[in-house]
C-alpha cells in the first residue's frame, strides 16, 4: 500500500464521518437511544396487531363480537370463560368488542391523519409558495373554520348525516386540515426564500419541480412529527363522537361509542365504564410520546 | 390602540360571514327542513306545492341565505296597512300564485337574533340559548379561572426546578391531561366519587326544584367540584406548557442576570421581574382556552347532565333540531371570535410593541 492511496483513504473516511448522516439517519439514532418513545412504538405496533388480528384472536376463543345473549348480561371480567375481560348491557363478549372497536378506532385515526395531512401538506406547500391573492383567500377560509369550534362543526354535520367509519374519515379531514396548512404553509414559506430555491429558480426550474423536489423532501420530517399528533387527536374527536352517539353508529363497535351507556350500569357493570377508555387513553398517551420523541430526533438544535 | 381594536374589529366581520355561508350551507345540504315544519299528512302536492312558494323554500339558495340572516321584512312590506304585502325587492308578492299577495315578511334574521323557533320546544331559539347560558358561564368562567393560576403556578415551578422532578411531573400531567378523554375522565369521576364513594352528587347542577331554578352557586359547590376539574385539565395542561417555555426564555435574558448581579434576591427576582414579563404571551393563549372550553361543554354538560348551551346543542343534534343547532354553532362561533379578540387586544395592551407589526 503506497502512501498516496493511503492518504486518499483518510480523506474519504473525514468525509463519511463528517457528512455521513443524513437528518434521517440522525433521527433514527437518536429514537433508538429514546427509550419511552421506543416503549410508546413497541405499545402502539402491540395495540394495532391485535385489533387487526380481531378475527383470528376472537374464532380462537370461540366469541364474537355481535352475538347477544340477555343471559349473561353484565358478567364481570376474569370470571367466566370464555369471555375473558366479561360482557356488556346486551351480553356480547367486552374483549371481542374491544378488539373490533380498536380496529375501527385505529383505523379512523390512521387514516384521517393521513388524509388531513395530505390536504393541509398540498394546500399548505401551494399558498406558502405561491403567496398573493391565493394566500389571501386561504387564509380567510382557514381564519373563518377555526373560529367554529371543531367539535361544534363536527355535530352540525353529524345532525345532517349520521356517519359511517368511512364517512367519519373524510369529514374529520375536511374539518381539521386548518390546523396542518397553517402549519405547512409557515415551513414553505421560510423555505422559500432560501438560496438554494433561488438558484434553482435561477437555473430555470419550474414552480412544480422547486415544489416536490425542493420543498416537499424538507416537509417530510414535520409531516411525520405532526402525523403522530395527529393520529391522536383524530382518535380523542372520534371517540368524543362516537360516545355522543353522533359518530359511528352501534352495533358496529369504536371505543368511543362502547362508552355510551356505561353511566347506566355504574353499579352492575363498572368495567364497562373503565376499559375501553383505558385503551383510548394508553393508545392517545403513546401517540403523543411518540411525536414529541420524533420532535426531539428530527431537531437540528438536539445535542448528542 | 383603538385604531388597532377597530382594525381587529373590522377583521372579524368577513369572519362572520363565512361562518354564517358555511353554517347556512351545510344545514340547506341536508335537504328541505321547511318540510317537517309544514308537514301535513293529508295535503294534496298542490298544496305542499303552495306551502312551499309562500314558505319561500324553491327560491334560490342566495335569497333563502339572505332571509335567513336579514330577515325578510325589508323583502316584502306592507304601506296600506292592509296585512298584504304591496311592495316587494328579491321576492315576488304573490308567490303561491292565487292572485292574491301574501302577507309581510316577519323574520328578522339571525343578524338580528331571529334565529326562529325550535322544531322541538315551540319557542324562539335565541330565549333557549339565553336561558341556558348562565350554566355554561358559570362552569367555564371558574374553570377557566381555577385552571389558569394552577397552570401558571405548575409552569413557574416547573421553569424554577428545571430538570428536576417537579419539572418532569409538570410535563406528565400535561401530556397526560392532553391524552385523557374528557368524556372517559367525567365518567371515572363520577364512578368513583359519585357511584362508589357517594361523596359527590351523580351530575346534575342542583337538587331537583319544582319550578327548575337554582340556589346561588355558593349553595351547590359539591354540583360543580367534577365538571369544573374535567374542564380545568385542558387549561392547566395549555397554560402550564404555555408558562414553562415563556419563563424559561425570560430566565435567560440579560435583565435577569443584571437584576441578579445589582444583589435582588432571587425571591425578588423571580415575581418581579421574570414572572410578570413571562406572562406576556400568555395572554394569547385566551383564545384557544375559550375554544376548548366551548368544545368541552357539550360533553362535560351532557354527562353531568348540567342545563347548559353545550347540553342544548347535543340534545337539538340527536332531535335534528335545526334552527337551535344552527344558533348554538354560531354562538360557539362568536364567542371564538371574541376570545381571540380578547386576547389580541389584551396582548397589544400589555406588549407596546405588538401594535405596529
Amino acid at each position: 500500500m503506497s502512501a498516496e492511496t493511503s492518504v486518499v483513504r483518510l480523506k474519504n473516511s473525514n468525509v463519511e464521518r463528517k457528512y455521513g448522516d443524513s437528518l434521517w439517519q440522525r433521527a433514527l439514532k437518536r429514537l433508538w437511544r429514546d427509550k419511552l418513545t421506543l416503549l410508546a412504538l413497541f405499545v402502539m405496533a402491540l395495540l394495532t396487531f391485535l385489533a387487526m388480528a380481531a378475527p383470528l384472536i376472537t374464532s380462537a376463543l370461540g366469541v364474537d363480537a355481535e352475538t347477544t345473549n340477555p343471559v349473561d348480561r353484565l358478567i364481570p371480567p376474569f370470571t367466566t370463560a370464555p369471555h375473558i375481560l366479561g360482557t356488556d348491557d346486551l351480553g356480547r363478549d367486552y374483549f371481542a368488542r374491544l378488539l373490533y372497536g380498536g380496529q375501527i378506532s385505529l383505523t379512523i385515526g390512521f387514516f384521517g391523519a393521513i388524509l388531513t395531512l395530505g390536504i393541509g401538506l398540498s394546500l399548505g406547500m401551494v399558498a406558502g409558495y405561491f403567496g398573493g391573492r391565493v394566500d389571501d383567500f386561504m387564509n380567510w377560509v382557514i381564519t373563518t373554520l377555526d373560529s367554529i369550534p371543531i367539535l361544534y362543526l363536527l355535530i352540525l354535520i353529524s345532525t345532517l348525516l349520521r356517519p359511517t367509519a368511512e364517512a367519519l374519515i373524510l369529514v374529520l379531514a375536511l374539518t381539521g386540515w386548518t390546523g396542518g396548512t397553517r402549519l405547512m404553509r409557515g415551513q414553505t414559506l421560510a423555505i422559500r426564500n432560501l438560496e438554494y430555491i433561488m438558484s434553482a429558480r435561477a437555473v430555470g426550474a419550474s414552480s412544480m419541480r422547486i415544489i416536490f423536489v425542493h420543498i416537499l423532501p424538507n416537509l417530510l420530517s414535520v409531516t411525520m412529527i405532526s402525523l403522530a399528533g395527529g393520529i391522536g387527536g383524530l382518535i380523542l374527536a372520534e371517540s368524543t363522537l362516537s360516545f355522543l352517539k353522533l359518530g359511528v353508529q352501534p352495533p358496529t363497535p369504536t371505543w368511543g361509542n362502547m362508552l355510551s351507556n356505561a353511566q347506566q350500569f355504574f353499579t352492575r357493570g363498572p368495567h364497562l365504564s373503565i376499559i375501553s377508555g383505558v385503551l383510548i387513553f394508553i393508545t392517545v398517551l403513546c401517540l403523543y410520546v411518540i411525536g414529541d420523541g420524533l420532535r426531539d430526533a428530527f431537531d437540528p438544535r438536539t445535542v448528542d | 390602540m383603538i385604531r388597532y381594536i377597530i382594525r381587529r374589529l373590522l377583521q372579524a366581520i368577513p369572519t362572520f360571514f363565512g361562518i354564517t355561508i358555511i353554517s347556512y350551507a351545510l344545514m340547506s345540504a341536508s335537504g328541505n327542513p321547511v318540510r317537517v315544519l309544514s308537514f301535513r299528512p293529508d295535503s294534496s302536492v298542490e298544496e305542499q306545492e303552495r306551502l312551499a312558494n309562500v314558505l319561500g323554500v324553491n327560491d334560490p339558495w342566495v335569497i333563502q341565505y339572505l332571509r335567513w340572516l336579514l330577515g325578510d321584512d325589508w323583502m316584502r312590506w306592507d304601506t296600506g296597512e292592509d296585512g298584504v304585502a304591496d311592495r316587494a325587492v328579491l321576492l315576488p308578492l304573490d308567490a303561491d300564485g292565487d292572485g292574491e299577495n301574501e302577507p309581510p315578511g316577519e323574520r328578522l334574521g339571525v343578524v338580528r337574533g331571529d334565529f326562529g323557533n325550535s322544531f322541538v320546544k315551540k319557542r324562539p331559539v335565541l330565549d333557549l340559548i339565553f336561558e341556558r347560558m348562565p350554566a355554561t358561564l358559570e362552569l367555564s368562567v371558574s374553570s377557566l379561572v381555577i385552571g389558569t393560576i394552577i397552570g401558571l403556578i405548575i409552569g413557574i415551578a416547573a421553569a424554577v426546578n428545571r430538570g428536576k422532578a417537579i419539572d418532569n411531573a409538570s410535563r406528565v400531567i400535561a401530556v397526560v391531561f392532553d391524552a385523557i378523554p374528557g368524556f372517559w375522565l367525567s365518567l371515572l369521576l363520577l364512578l368513583i366519587f359519585g357511584s362508589q364513594l357517594k361523596l359527590l352528587p351523580i351530575g346534575d347542577r342542583c337538587k331537583l326544584t319544582l319550578d327548575d331554578s337554582c340556589p346561588p352557586i355558593y349553595e351547590r359547590l359539591e354540583y360543580m367540584v367534577l365538571p369544573v376539574f374535567v374542564f380545568a385539565t385542558g387549561v392547566i395542561s395549555g397554560y402550564s406548557r404555555l408558562m414553562r417555555a415563556s419563563m424559561l426564555d425570560v430566565l435567560g435574558q440579560d435583565y435577569i442576570r443584571t437584576a441578579l448581579s445589582k444583589g435582588l434576591s432571587n425571591r425578588m427576582m423571580l415575581y418581579r421581574h421574570a414572572a410578570r414579563n413571562a406572562m406576556i404571551p400568555i395572554a394569547t393563549f385566551l383564545g384557544p382556552a375559550i375554544t376548548g372550553l366551548l368544545g368541552g361543554a357539550v360533553v362535560i354538560e351532557t354527562i353531568f347532565n348540567y342545563p347548559g348551551v353545550g347540553r342544548t346543542l347535543f340534545e337539538a343534534a340527536t332531535s335534528r333540531d335545526y334552527p337551535v343547532v344552527m344558533a348554538a354553532v354560531i354562538y360557539g362561533a362568536l364567542a371564538t371570535i371574541l376570545g381571540y379578540l380578547i386576547s389580541d387586544i389584551l396582548y397589544a395592551w400589555i406588549d407596546p410593541r405588538i401594535r405596529f407589526t
